[in-house]
């Protein structure tokens, strides 16, 4: 895989070319490219090889050389549990959905549950505007073969690979549960009011608001080694209802996460100098960006969309996702090692 | 390596907590997390989560050096 940054002259002579891409960019940008083996999505936002970036003009283009067939898939909220029906036996599956849409919500409290889910890598990204067209514009998906966007339904682009290419799917998460009171809240949801604190009943906004609880911290809960987060959106500071970018899960615990002292520079040391970094599928959270102000920065050699929520199989926030195509013994190799055993 | 059968108990302490390896693939990481939640809420959906996970480790050859861990 090959990341470029490229204006939309460059992009299309490359889906022209018969390229299997995934783009990201204004939805001007988007809406100018050529009919191909593409999906898309809207965002303004970059981390690019010399740092973080706000462009308008130009796409973030990930080239998936290694494809050997690639099929776009539009799924209407109503369809997203098919997400894994039509994949291929060896790949991955790539999938935008846009912010705010039913699409996007079904995805997050739906898709852990569905059957299969985690059988093949599920990456991708929620897709957004730039933050002052906030209720003025719609976030969109755009999906490639047909050129039409969309702005309630997901695009996802099922990748084959060779076997000999193993897709591996991660996160980075900057962030571990500290040491404060376990949140137990007792519904699942984009919001909520009510929570225990330690066990005993409590209002999660009034537990925020009063221990002056920094915000930009996001909740982060233990899936069996794996830190979860759910970032914190807005409170009501009436009747204490929280609203977040990503559903609590009822029944699950959360603690406040640790703060971090030095935001950016935990993120550059998190991510770290990894140098395959910039061959692999990457996207990284608008509030890891704005709030470790990584305009101009690098991420530890990662680069790609800014996002409006991260999916590593399941929907994510304030963490860097990525994909690498692992080089995995030759096929002969593998059937001899088999037969060995 | 086979997936062990429905009655194992590790089955059971996996998904109580009381037994949890340093699983390697993300896949695993969340699909036992989010049922050791539903188990916490509901125990009765204990053979529900198992029939699930041993479908999940019997599928995926990625996930054969975690199925090794439980």
């Amino acid at each position: 895989m090959q990341n470029l940054f490229l204006n939309p002259a460059e992009a299309a002579a490359l889906i022209e070319g018969g390229a299997t891409a995934v783009f990201a960019g204004s939805e001007e940008a988007l809406a100018s490219l050529p009919r191909g083996k593409w999906i898309g999505g809207t965002t303004v936002y970059f981390m690019t090889e010399s740092g973080g970036a706000v462009d308008h003009e130009n796409l973030f283009c990930t080239l998936i050389a290694e494809a050997t067939n690639a099929k776009s898939v539009v799924l209407s909220p109503a369809e997203l549990a098919r997400i894994g029906e039509d994949r291929f036996s060896s790949g991955f599956s790539y999938v935008l959905l846009p912010a705010f849409s039913d699409a996007h919500r079904i995805y997050a409290l739906e898709g852990p549950g569905w059957p299969g889910l985690y059988d093949q890598p599920i990456m991708g990204w929620v897709t957004g505007v730039h933050l002052s067209e906030l209720g003025r514009r719609t976030p969109k998906v755009f999906d490639g073969a047909t050129g039409q966007w969309h702005e309630n339904a997901a695009a996802v682009l099922h990748v084959a690979v060779p076997e000999a290419h193993v897709p591996e799917l991660d996160i980075v998460n900057l962030f571990t549960d500290g040491d404060g009171p376990a949140l137990v809240f007792p519904g699942t949801g984009f919001s909520a009011t009510e929570c225990t604190v330690d066990g005993v009943p409590g209002n999660i906004g009034r537990y925020l608001l009063e221990h002056g609880v920094d915000t930009r911290l996001p909740l982060v809960a233990d899936y069996a080694g794996a830190k979860v987060n759910v970032s914190v959106q807005d409170i009501d500071p009436e009747t204490g209802k929280v609203t977040f970018y990503a559903p609590v899960v009822a029944g699950q615990s959360y603690r406040v996460a640790q703060p971090i002292a030095d935001y950016a520079g935990a993120y550059a040391s998190g991510a770290g100098e990894d140098a395959e970094a910039e061959r692999m599928l990457a996207c990284n959270c608008v509030l890891n960006f704005l709030y470790a102000n990584l305009e101009g920065q690098r991420t530890g050699g990662f680069v790609g969309p800014v996002t409006f929520g991260e999916i590593a199989y399941i929907l994510l926030n304030q963490t860097l996702v990525r994909l690498a195509l692992k080089q995995s013994l030759p096929e002969a190799m593998l059937r001899a090692l088999a037969a060995a055993r | 390596m086979s997936v062990p059968a429905p009655s194992d108990p590790r089955w059971g302490e996996l998904l109580s907590g009381a037994k949890d390896p340093a699983f390697t693939a993300l896949a695993t990481k969340l699909m036992v997390g989010r049922l050791r939640q539903q188990v916490k809420q509901q125990p009765a959906v204990l053979p529900k989560a198992v029939e699930e996970l041993r479908h999940y480790f019997s599928t995926n050859a990625f996930a054969q050096r975690d199925l090794a861990l439980i």
